[in-house]
């Protein structure tokens, strides 16, 4: 993968996570009169079924949904670095509990319990509380696999001939982890937040059309997709999935090991 | 000699033609009698047959399996006299020991079948049989229309025995894929009826899956279709706009004194002046016009306007926003310099509004209302469940604030709305199931409906109702917001259709329809 196309995917993702501050605020506003209409110079991608109009909603939705699945991806990742090291202190029997414990975990339909939490919480949440209970939700579900990597990892490190000899020369647990762990794991760690985020992109965007992802008065992309869905959906409709494929596609260029151009020479 | 005989039943088995809808849901049981979802509904209907019914177009009372009926004793005594030569579906003959059986049925109260709950409410002091062909119905007190309670009953053999009336009976049912219904052999109709050999009902649990499979041709008609689809099948002319539906979309506020939400907002909905500002602030024509696409009406009340009970007004028009906050004003509400609107004591007036995510007419209405009711200052959070949570704040924890829903299974007919205003009522949407009326305007509703039902005198009975409309102006304990259309998709194959606006809309005379298949 060349550097270059890693920058531009990367500028890619600021444009997108920028795109709000392109459009006039008013647009926020529903038009009551102006209900489902096609582009006009006003509206670039014309309005959806309740006058708002798409341009902004879209943008609005791609920023949210970005940032909420980075932060999610961060807070997993984070869960997962602590987790993976925890377990890799964790003897063989420890390790015939913990791993099938953890794959347990990554296959349950958690996706259920959405349904559940949104049951149970107080109706008069609002539109941004209950963003960042659902981004909190999809980063509690996800931090399993990162746990795996990171354990297997650092048992692997534990067994390195430099490792030995860093801990036969005295070296204390703390010092062993800042100094010699930390520098291993944290491309680990990069590889997965990369990873996570697209994923967790995805999953709100699926629970958005379903009706059970971000509420409607704060645009996101699963609730902006919906319109796609809807009989009769025009092109321009499909904008939010090319915003959403872009987002991914870009998120996975950036998470390529890049080439070593020297070699290349 | 028997290949000829082969070829011709292999003929009739290709040429007999079977007509194929959708059923979003399994039925929740096969038992006539304890049908409470609308998937077994529909098996019942093509199963089953009634002493008399009600015609889907012109809404008048016909004989089914009664030939006639007469009312006596001063309204007091009813007598159905039985057709003559009708048999089950198993062959065995029917009479009036299988009404009295199945009447004495849903009439008791132990066994509380949900098919008896209208007719519970009837006052019947008894039901005999004193001939094959005849059965006699006594009531305690005179009863203005009683047949009309009948039209939905569903008659089953004494003998226990699963046997049906209906024009078909099923012949093979594959659990979440479909349903095979065959013709009933002893159709009291006689051998032309029905008209197809054969209905095929899918198991399609999602509209985008039942459009799918219209598109794709396997559906000959879809019972009800949203205006998004309406509007885009509107060019192939299997479309049908039957009009506006008692049916409507409707808000209520908690009253219930027991609900688990804050003191002072509890005050704010019982408070009718409140409740009445509200309903002013919404803007109903939009409602229509932009989530139902101009497929449905302005919510005006109980009664549609073209309704012989409907109370002469105009549709409710939103007043202006000025009005609304000079009249909360005068309840203590007043706005602050944010333009927030607070009660007296300072509290935001800020309200949750429930309904089922996944209707997106109604998470529509709800960002429409939030608009609405925030020109007044007055904030609404629209809330999204999945049914059966929304149906357990509703009926069991009473967590709610507010609550968008449709108001469905209900006609013009008055005596099918009581199930929904009666305070005793476990469908009384915003107090359900009350030992008695919690408030003089709800024991008022309660006398003016159980009087409508005894009047016999017509202009008596509307004047009833007229005042029963009136006390729903003044208290709004139910804001009516759309009238939604009746709208169906027919597939121009289907012959014999006829779709009308109360349910069953396109197959309420499925013994005629005929498929293209």
């Amino acid at each position: 993968m060349r550097r270059g196309t890693r920058r531009l995917a990367a500028l890619l993702l600021l444009l997108l996570g920028a795109g709000p501050l392109l459009v006039p605020e008013r647009l926020a506003e529903e038009d009551r009169e102006a209900v489902r209409s096609a582009p006009t110079g006003d509206h670039p991608l014309g309005t959806d079924a309740l006058g708002r109009d798409n341009l902004y909603r879209y943008l609005r939705g791609m920023r949210m949904s970005l940032s909420g699945a980075c932060a999610a991806a961060v807070v997993a990742t984070g869960i997962g670095l602590l987790a993976g090291f925890l377990l890799s202190r964790l003897g063989r029997g420890g390790m015939a509990f913990w791993g099938p414990a953890l794959d347990t975990f990554q296959s349950m339909p958690w996706y259920l319990l959405v349904f559940l939490v949104r049951a149970w919480t107080p109706l008069d949440t609002g539109p941004e509380q209950l963003t960042v209970i659902l981004f909190g939700m999809l980063a509690t579900f996800s931090w399993a696999a990162a746990a795996r990597t990171v354990a297997a990892a650092c048992r692997q490190l534990r067994q390195e001939p430099w490792a030995a000899f860093a801990r036969a020369s005295g070296m204390g647990g703390a010092q062993m982890f800042r100094r010699h762990y930390w520098p291993h794991l944290v491309p680990l760690a990069r590889v997965h937040f990369l990873m996570l985020t697209p994923a967790i992109l995805l999953a709100e965007s699926s629970l958005g059309l379903l009706g059970l992802g971000v509420p409607d008065s704060a645009p996101s992309l699963g609730s902006s997709l919906t319109d796609l869905l809807q009989p009769g959906a025009r092109w321009w409709e499909a904008a939010p999935l090319l915003l959403l494929l872009t987002a991914v596609l870009s998120l996975q260029t950036i998470s390529r090991r890049p080439t070593d151009e020297s070699k290349r020479t | 000699m028997r290949i000829f005989f082969f070829l011709v039943a292999a003929a009739g088995w290709l040429w007999a033609s079977e007509v194929r809808f959708s059923l979003r849901s399994d039925p929740r049981t096969m038992d006539p009698l304890a049908v409470s979802d609308q998937a077994s509904e529909a098996v019942r209907y093509l199963t089953t047959a009634r002493l008399v019914r009600v015609h889907a177009k012109t809404r008048a009372l016909e004989p089914e399996l009664a030939v006639s009926w007469k009312l006596s004793a001063g309204n007091r005594v009813l007598t159905f006299r039985l057709r003559p030569g009708v048999r089950f579906s198993d062959g065995s003959p029917f009479g009036g020991r299988d009404v009295v059986h199945t009447l004495r049925a849903l009439l008791d109260p132990k066994r509380n079948l949900p098919a008896g709950e209208e007719l519970r409410t009837v006052p019947i002091v008894s039901v005999e049989s004193p001939k094959a062909d005849e059965v006699v119905v006594k009531f305690a007190e005179a009863l203005a229309a009683p047949a009309l309670y009948f039209s939905e009953i569903p008659m089953v053999p004494a003998s226990g025995a699963g046997a049906g009336l209906g024009p078909f009976r099923v012949a093979q049912y594959e659990r979440g894929r479909q349903i095979r219904f065959e013709k009933n052999p002893h159709y009291w109709k006689g051998a032309a009826y029905p008209v197809a050999a054969a209905v095929v009902v899918e198991i399609l649990p999602s509209a985008e899956i039942e459009r799918g499979a219209w598109t794709a041709g396997r559906l000959d008609f879809l019972e009800t279709v949203d205006p998004a689809f309406f509007d885009q099948i509107a060019g192939t002319g299997a479309a049908r706009d039957s009009g506006p539906t008692a049916e409507a979309e409707v808000m209520w506020f908690n009253l219930n004194e027991n609900a688990p939400i804050p003191a002072h907002k509890k005050a704010w909905f019982q408070n009718r002046e409140f409740r009445r500002a509200v309903s002013r602030l919404v803007r109903r024509a939009d409602l229509a016009r932009i989530v139902y696409r101009g497929r449905g009406t302005g919510g005006i009340g109980p009664f549609l306007p073209g309704s012989q009970w409907a109370l002469r007004r105009p549709a409710a028009a939103a007043a202006k926003v000025e009005e609304v906050v000079a009249d909360l004003g005068r309840i203590g509400f007043r706005r602050d310099g944010s333009g927030v609107m607070r009660d007296g004591a300072g509290n935001a007036v800020e309200i949750s509004i429930a309904t089922n995510a996944s209707s997106r007419t109604r998470m529509q209405m709800l960002t429409l209302l939030q608009a609405d009711l925030g020109r007044a200052g007055i904030k609404v959070t629209p809330a999204g469940l999945d049914m059966p949570s929304l149906l357990e704040r509703m009926g069991g924890s009473k967590a709610y604030e507010a609550i968008v829903l449709g108001l469905t299974g209900v006609s013009d007919d008055p005596n099918q709305q009581m199930m929904v205003w009666l305070s005793s009522s476990a469908n009384h949407p915003w107090r359900p199931g009350q030992a008695k009326p919690g408030s003089a305007w709800e024991a008022e509703i309660d006398d003016l409906l159980r009087r409508q039902l005894k009047t016999v005198d017509v202009g008596k009975r509307k004047a009833l109702l007229e005042r029963f409309q009136r006390i729903v102006d003044e208290e709004a304990p139910l804001l009516y917001l759309v009238h939604p259309h009746a709208l169906s998709a027919v597939s121009p194959k289907l012959k014999n259709a006829a779709a009308g606006n109360h349910r069953p809309r396109v197959y309420w005379n499925i013994d005629q329809l005929e498929g293209g298949r």
